[in-house]
């Protein structure tokens, strides 16, 4: 089997039956595994704990830090899963191995929990990661708990999608990311190399600023997905916070994002108003052949569905989750 | 220069600034590989609805960049009329509380008194939020059920709603004087825009302001405004709709006739003494009926919900109607326009059959939510009206906005509001109007048009003679008013220190 699924706990049903997603929310699986090309009988189908919590609430397994299993962070907040429950943890662990899937399902935060340590499934979805908890070294996809999309119907396409990139991820065990370029920490020089190179030979160029207040801190272009240039403007480990040593070459960097900017080489954005707003009220740049805007294409294609990029990203593409990657938000830029 | 190779990568690894670089470079790519995903799963209405979209952004970016003037004193004035009527009530409160419960040293910004006057003194069975006992919103609308705490509940909600309204007020404006808002297109499911925080944070949504908000924002030195409403702009989709769907004419050509509410009330009281003559027949549409209800009234408030599906219990809470009146009147209103049930059933099968709805400007919308659910229906009856007329008054926006006649200030959803050279008001105002008019083809031949409300003045609020003479007056040619001297904020006299 190349793909196991794994759940949070019995509910009545399967307490009932001692077996996994028998209930109505092992119903909703098989049909959204289903939807996704995926025959039921040919996954692994398993929990995290293989009993039923009181009350159906995970609380009442959980305790303090002290009481909790060494080694694994809280389950919910402040509240850490009883050592007494860590057998069910080692239970989980050794039939994984044993089935040695492709890849692991983590349906829901409690699964999430399980195998990575992290919480946040709304997030973390659609990604593929590593399993750093219970067992080492698969490769775990985290989408919605069906119960979950029982009580919020809206969550059922973007499940159904995560489960179709489930199917693809199966057919092998290790992460494949796409290959991408990223020249960062350029000089005037490189600037210019990087059009002549690729800029002028674009057929659209994906632009995208990172904004902290009033300020433009940098600014990226991406002649295609393979590779982008990024012009820096703060560095914090710098004198007076300044990427460019003076005045006057930072005046030509922007005399060159100006001329870029300004070309009849087509423009592509993601929630692009805010950018060209910024850039005109920032630096007085006004943007030409604005030409698309994946915000609004999204938005034309599937009006319900959320449309922030990171969405967006782990929907089409295969890339990690490098909205985590930024430790803090500085910007207001609202593209959900 | 550093190059980095995303497949590789391991953030723990990058400077935190090097990660922000790199967050930076994967935003551009993966914006190219989302688009090119995208752009082949268009199909002819997905695509007309992008380019539209599209052609948006320059008049949207306009108005985001122009922003609006705020008259600063106007606005100070406005917030201690606020503050004002903020103390009438604390005053009054104070009283109730005191006198009704002994409870004499009661703060009611503080939850804490709350919670014992409610929950101690009031013996109001504790509302919990989390496992724990609240008094926000939710819990007081819960708590207007005890006629006991009613009279305090109301207080409540109306201290803490001009709360709000002096907290927007005190919205950070820009460094120029004016309010910018940051309009998105694609901030709602119908199509309508959303409006938030400009993009340096300031400002906020300028598409609901309340009335008494209203002038504070100006025109321009040697500007009027003109503010343009789509008249009776849904229910005259709700009749394009019909007619589209099934050739039943009624309800667009009741729409069309002048005084859709009247004539509404002819058909669903039809044995009362008509004349036919629309001034007798408003005046006798406009007579009580239930209360101080006219049937004009019902019709118009009534009707609306009944349009959308709304039924007689939510409808009664809504507009605080006995329901008896409404179960008389909806079938009443459902045999003068059969059509209405027809759309719903139409609506109602469709969702269930294929999940999504195409508008009558040609949007297609996939439900997310239980096809047969009550909450989805509603949504997807709703979704026409309001998403064609979103479009309508976009396209009339964007006509406007091509002939660079006037400036664009806003945009609410039903409404566009201008400005343009104050003498020559005579010569744009009609060419505005006729440049919003867009007709629309239907079906069997018949064009529609929604027709456009004018009123100017200098500043956004409603015309009131003696205390806002600048404010917006119907449009009618020859305007003789002029433009009351503008009172600095240095020049006015405050009569209370506010921050």
């Amino acid at each position: 089997m190349n793909i196991a699924c794994i759940g949070e706990a019995w509910g009545e049903q399967e307490e009932r039956e001692r077996v996994p997603f028998v209930g109505p929310s092992g119903y909703e699986l098989t049909r959204m595994l289903s939807e996704a090309g995926i025959n039921r009988a040919d996954c692994y189908c398993t929990n995290v704990l293989n009993l039923r919590p009181p009350n159906n609430k995970l609380e009442a397994l959980c305790g303090t830090k002290a009481e909790g299993i060494r080694g694994y962070p809280p389950l919910l907040k402040g509240k850490y899963l009883r050592s007494e429950f860590a057998g069910e943890l080692n239970r989980l662990g050794d039939e994984l191995i044993s089935i040695n899937p492709n890849l692991l399902v983590a349906l829901g935060n409690t699964a999430l929990w399980a195998l990575t340590g992290k919480s946040f499934i709304s997030k973390l979805r659609g990604t593929t990661t590593i399993s750093t908890l219970t067992v080492d070294g698969f490769k775990v996809l985290p989408t919605y708990h069906p119960a979950a999309v029982l009580r919020q119907w809206e969550l059922r396409p973007t499940t159904v999608i995560d489960l179709m990139k489930a199917r693809r991820e199966s057919e092998f065990p290790e992460i494949r990311r796409p290959k991408r370029t990223i020249w960062i920490q350029p000089t005037l020089e490189d600037l210019n190399d990087f059009k002549l190179q690729y800029i002028d030979r674009c057929n659209i160029l994906s632009v995208d600023i990172e904004t902290a207040g009033n300020q433009i801190t940098c600014i990226g272009f991406a002649p295609s997905r393979r590779i982008a240039l990024v012009i820096p403007f703060v560095d914090p480990r710098r004198m007076g916070r300044s990427y460019w040593p003076t005045a006057l070459i930072e005046q030509s960097v922007w005399g060159f994002i100006r001329n870029v900017l300004s070309s009849k080489i087509p423009k592509l954005f993601q929630n692009g108003l805010y950018d060209i707003a910024f850039l005109w009220r920032a630096q007085g740049i006004k943007v030409f052949g604005a030409e698309e805007d994946t915000m609004l294409l999204h938005h034309a294609l599937q009006p319900e569905s959320l449309k922030g990029l990171g969405f967006l990203g782990s929907i089409y593409c295969d890339e990690a989750n490098w909205k985590q990657m930024r430790e803090r938000v500085t910007t207001i830029k609202r593209d959900e | 220069m550093k190059i980095i190779q995303t497949d590789k990568m391991k953030p723990e690894d990058l400077k935190p600034i090097e990660r922000e670089w790199a967050y930076n470079g994967l935003d551009c790519c993966i914006t190219a590989e989302v688009l090119d995903v995208l752009l082949p799963q268009l199909d002819n209405h997905t695509a007309a609805t992008y380019a539209f979209s599209r052609s948006l952004q320059a008049p949207v970016l306009e108005m985001r960049l122009r922003g609006v003037l705020v008259d600063q004193a106007r606005k100070a004035e406005v917030i201690e009329e606020y503050h004002d009527q903020l103390d009438r009530l604390e005053r009054q409160l104070e009283r109730i509380v005191g006198e009704g419960c002994d409870v004499w040293d009661f703060n009611w910004r503080s939850n804490r008194d709350l919670q014992k006057v409610f929950y101690e003194v009031l013996k109001i069975p504790p509302i919990k939020k989390m496992g724990r006992v609240t008094v926000n919103r939710d819990a007081l609308e819960k708590m207007e059920a005890y006629t006991v705490a009613r009279p305090i509940v109301s207080h409540m909600k109306a201290m803490r709603d001009i709360g709000k309204k002096i907290s927007v007020l005190k919205t950070d404006i820009d460094k120029d004087g004016r309010m910018r808002t940051s309009y998105n297109i694609a901030g709602t499911t119908t199509g309508r825009f959303s409006s938030s925080l400009s993009e340096f944070g300031t400002g906020g949504n300028l598409q609901n302001v309340e009335d008494l908000l209203r002038s504070i924002f100006i025109a321009d030195p040697g500007m009027k405004m003109g503010y343009f409403d789509a008249e009776q702009g849904e229910s005259r989709v709700v009749g394009a709709i019909e007619w589209n769907l099934f050739g039943d004419a009624k309800y667009l050509d009741a729409c069309e006739s002048g005084d859709l509410h009247t004539n509404v009330a002819k058909l669903c009281w039809s044995k009362l003494s008509w004349t036919g003559d629309p001034k007798i027949d408003k005046e006798l549409a406009e007579q009580p009926y239930y209360r101080h209800y006219s049937r004009r009234f019902m019709c118009k408030k009534i009707g609306h919900g009944t349009n959308y599906g709304g039924k007689a219990r939510t409808l009664s809470n809504q507009a605080k109607v006995d329901i008896s009146m409404i179960e008389e009147f909806q079938p009443k209103y459902f045999i003068a326009f059969p059509a209405h049930l027809r759309w719903h059933a139409h609506v109602e099968q469709t969702l269930k059959g294929t999940g999504q709805l195409i508008s009558l400007t040609g949007r297609r919308r996939h439900f997310f939510g239980r096809r047969d659910s009550a909450e989805t229906l509603r949504e997807a009856i709703a979704y026409d009206p309001q998403g064609s007329l979103a479009d309508i008054v976009n396209t009339g926006m964007l006509c406007v906005w091509c002939h660079r006649d006037c400036e664009l200030l806003m945009q609410n959803h039903d409404a566009i509001v201008v400005q343009y050279p104050e003498d020559r008001e005579d010569d744009i105002v009609p060419k505005i109007l006729a440049q919003l008019a867009q007709p629309i083809q239907l079906n069997n031949d018949r064009q529609f048009i929604i027709p456009y409300g004018a009123k100017t003045g200098w500043n956004f609020g409603e015309y009131k003679s003696g205390s806002n003479e600048d404010g917006l007056k119907n449009y009618f040619p020859g305007d003789k008013r002029t433009r009351t001297p503008q009172v600095s904020i240095l020049d006015r006299r405050l009569r209370r220190a506010y921050v």
